[in-house]
């Protein structure tokens, strides 16, 4: 007996010692494969755009390949996100701890909320100044003196209209412009010529924060004044405050909008446009070529959106910036910011700009260049001119859901005035302060007030 | 006999418990823990019962609500259509089996790819309202998805369109295992198809009945989500807005207040064990039975 508990024992010893050498020998194959280059690393990238600016996809996968091909030790695992996820995908990654490195972000609010919680990390630590100031935000992008996000493209508001259409209903081409009062005898000229003046689609909602984001910086005359209707200071009720809802209810009861917007989607919406089903549409400047390539580019006319305001903003174009931020949580900051600039090396600067047809936010891209198309120049002139901020990118999203989206259904419907949407404004604005009193503070901290 | 212990049972059972409680009780404990705070990330201060106050309070949840029980009234519609249907079939008219099948179809078929037909289908320049015009009765083309004193009930109708085949198969089968004399007997007495129907197929079928009432009814409060979020996405102007759709933009889209979709969630909750605990009696009573 005593000689088998012996044999036993040693046989254990020795698969302890087998097990020690094996597992020994294998730390110094690691340190080898260590010595020979960096550590492999996988980044992971959630983005969006596709459905803004297509081809933005092809510039990526090839951003991708280009970058991986440099960093032979990055693995760049891409996503890219459904429209309803941006908002909210990288938040609850952050809380669950696994988000992305590097992360698309919307602009102000969509990821100032991420900024408070600590989500995102302040590219002050990894970028020079210098490499911020090329590769432009906007302020809203800034918290307590940090830059959370850098640009990636630039998003250029307007309003294409249907040169044919327009010859057809006896009407010459707006100024660049465009009056209210001249818009609405050109909208009544089109309808008595049997022409759906304006093609729309309020399903979705987005169609109203576009209109809002075109026509509430008209009666601004600081950034200021928007930031105090989230604070309480200025009132929705006050009609410089709702008049642009005004102007939309008019569109709508005189008829100048497609009948079946409210069961369209916002880009079904713009697809009439191009369908030639109608002579005016909102658009943005990566959709300016989908409509020419329908229509043909002679046929379509680009202007902005109509003027009503009394504000010193009023004549001022409007732009938006997507852009990137990094996660705080990410174990491969240097890599993020190496694949950030990356995207903004000249060359896949100029891709952007030919693939998906969308001025990239970098001031080292020289636009007059590389724009051969007579409205996309047009759009980049007006950008370069100075233009005004998406301001519904301050106001938090439940204002979107139950304020902005839905108002011209509203409307559509007849079961609200435009002072009625005054009035939800602002008791929406105070119900959301009562119940986010810690994002109001930051809310203060964000305006400066 | 053997006797056992009465923690002897227990420890049977410990390991399947202990999985249920992972699975289920945890969740529930954090949603209920949820609800009663600030949430900010993965959590968030204490507020006590702020969030149940700021959900009642909420218009377009209380429009919500009234939605819901609007949909209910889908209920006696299914039984009723399920019943018929089935009642037919059963009497095994040629081709019965073909019909049994189209009926079903629409249940297995997935909810968003309805939704997407149908948005299609129903929008005001869509194939249905085009086919009214070409058949004459353009009177009757109207904006079924964009109208918003039509649109909820345009919803209900496809939700009915889709489920009442469930209905129908549930009844097809039971009243497949009534006994055959019942209905030779009542004809011998002269009973017509009605009153055999009324005296015969609906006692026979009472418990099924019942439990496909509260199916349904759990379904039109909280499982109308995935038709309304495909379909009209609670609009235009909220007017197919529902508790869960609420709840959904709550805690996703912008995560704007994911306390308070807890808090509505717990309510929702509460709402949908009533009826389940009738199911959960029903059940027993048909195995009795």
């Amino acid at each position: 007996m005593k000689k088998v508990i012996a044999l036993g024992f040693i046989l254990v010893l020795c698969i302890f010692l087998a097990f020690f050498v094996f597992a020994s020998g294998g730390k110094d194959d690691k340190g080898k494969v260590a010595d020979k280059g960096p550590e492999p690393v996988e980044l992971v990238v959630w983005w969006w755009g596709e459905s803004e600016a297509p081809g933005l996809e092809a510039w990526m996968n090839e951003t991708v390949a280009m970058f991986e091909a440099e960093y032979p030790h990055i693995d760049v695992e891409t996503l890219l996100q459904a429209v309803d996820n941006v908002i909210d995908d990288f938040t609850t990654a952050s809380a669950a701890g696994s988000p992305p490195d590097v992360q698309f972000l919307w602009n102000g609010v969509y990821h100032q909320e991420n900024v408070w919680r600590g989500y995102l990390e302040p590219l002050n630590n990894l970028l020079t100044p210098e490499e911020l100031k090329h590769m432009y935000a906007t302020d809203l992008s800034i918290y307590k003196g940090q830059q959370y996000r850098i640009g990636w493209y630039v998003v250029p508001f307007g309003m294409v209209y249907n040169r044919e259409l327009f010859k057809q209903a006896g009407l010459s081409d707006p100024p660049e412009l465009w009056e209210w009062d001249d818009f609405i005898d050109a909208c009544e000229q089109l309808k008595r010529a049997g022409i759906t003046p304006l093609g729309f689609g309020f399903k979705d909602g987005w169609w109203g924060e576009w209109y809002t984001a075109l026509t509430i910086y008209q009666q601004a005359d600081e950034i200021e004044d928007i930031a105090k209707l989230i604070t309480g200071e200025n009132k929705w009720t006050n009609p410089r405050w709702h008049e642009h809802w005004k102007r939309a209810y008019q569109l709508i009861e005189a008829g100048y909008v497609n009948d079946d917007a409210n069961s369209l989607a916002h880009y079904q919406g713009i697809e009439l446009f191009n369908a030639d089903k109608v002579a005016m549409s909102t658009t943005v400047g990566s959709l300016v070529g989908e409509a020419e390539k329908s229509l043909g580019a002679e046929n379509v006319g680009l202007t902005n959106f109509p003027r009503f305001g009394t504000g010193s903003f009023r004549d001022l174009p409007l732009t938006d910036i997507q852009g990137w931020g990094v996660s705080a949580q990410s174990k491969h900051k240097e890599e993020a910011t190496e694949f950030l600039r990356f995207m903004h090396r000249p060359d896949r600067l100029s891709a952007q700009f030919k693939m998906a047809n969308v001025f990239p936010a970098d001031d080292r891209w020289q636009g007059e260049k590389e724009i051969t198309n007579p409205n996309i120049k047009l759009m980049w002139k007006w950008f370069k001119g100075g233009s005004a901020v998406y301001l519904p990118n301050m106001i938090p999203w439940t204002f979107d859901s139950e304020v902005m989206f839905t108002a011209p259904q509203f409307f559509m419907s007849g079961t609200h005035t435009p002072e009625g949407v005054g009035q939800l404004a602002e008791d929406v604005m105070g119900r959301w302060r009562e119940e986010n009193p810690d994002l109001y503070e930051s809310m203060k901290i964000w305006f400066n007030l | 006999m053997l006797k056992y212990k009465w923690w002897e049972s227990l420890l049977f059972l410990a390991p399947t418990l202990l999985v249920i409680l992972f699975v289920f009780g945890y969740p529930l404990f954090r949603v209920f823990d949820f609800s009663t705070r600030r949430i900010r990330g993965a959590s968030g201060p204490f507020i006590g019962l702020d969030n149940y106050r700021f959900v009642l309070r909420a218009p377009v949840f209380q429009l919500a609500v009234k939605h819901n029980l609007f949909l209910l009234v889908g209920v006696p519609i299914m039984v009723l259509l399920a019943l018929i249907i089935a009642a037919l079939l059963f009497e095994q008219l040629r081709g019965w089996r073909f019909y049994r099948f189209c009926l079903f179809i629409p249940y297995i078929v997935a909810i968003p790819v309805i939704g997407v037909i149908f948005g299609y289908m129903l929008s005001l320049h869509g194939v249905i309202n085009e086919l009214l015009e070409k058949v004459g009765l353009g009177f009757l083309a109207f904006d079924w998805l964009g109208n918003p004193k039509l649109s909820l009930k345009t919803i209900l109708i496809i939700v009915v369109w889709k489920e009442v085949g469930f209905g129908m198969i549930l009844f097809l089968a039971r009243l497949m295992n009534v006994s055959s004399d019942l209905y030779e007997a009542a004809k011998i007495d002269g009973a017509n198809w009605w009153q055999a129907l009324w005296y015969i197929t609906i006692p026979q079928l009472r418990l099924v009945i019942e439990f496909f009432a509260v199916i349904s009814m759990v379904n039109l409060i909280a499982w109308v989500f995935s038709y309304v979020y495909v379909i009209t996405n609670g609009g235009p102007a909220n007017s197919t807005q529902v508790i869960e759709l609420w709840i959904f933009n709550k805690v996703s889209r912008g995560a704007p207040n994911p306390g308070m979709g807890a808090a509505a969630s717990v309510l929702l909750l509460v709402v949908s064990s009533v009826f389940i605990f009738i199911l959960l009696k029903l059940r027993l009573k048909i195995g009795e039975e």
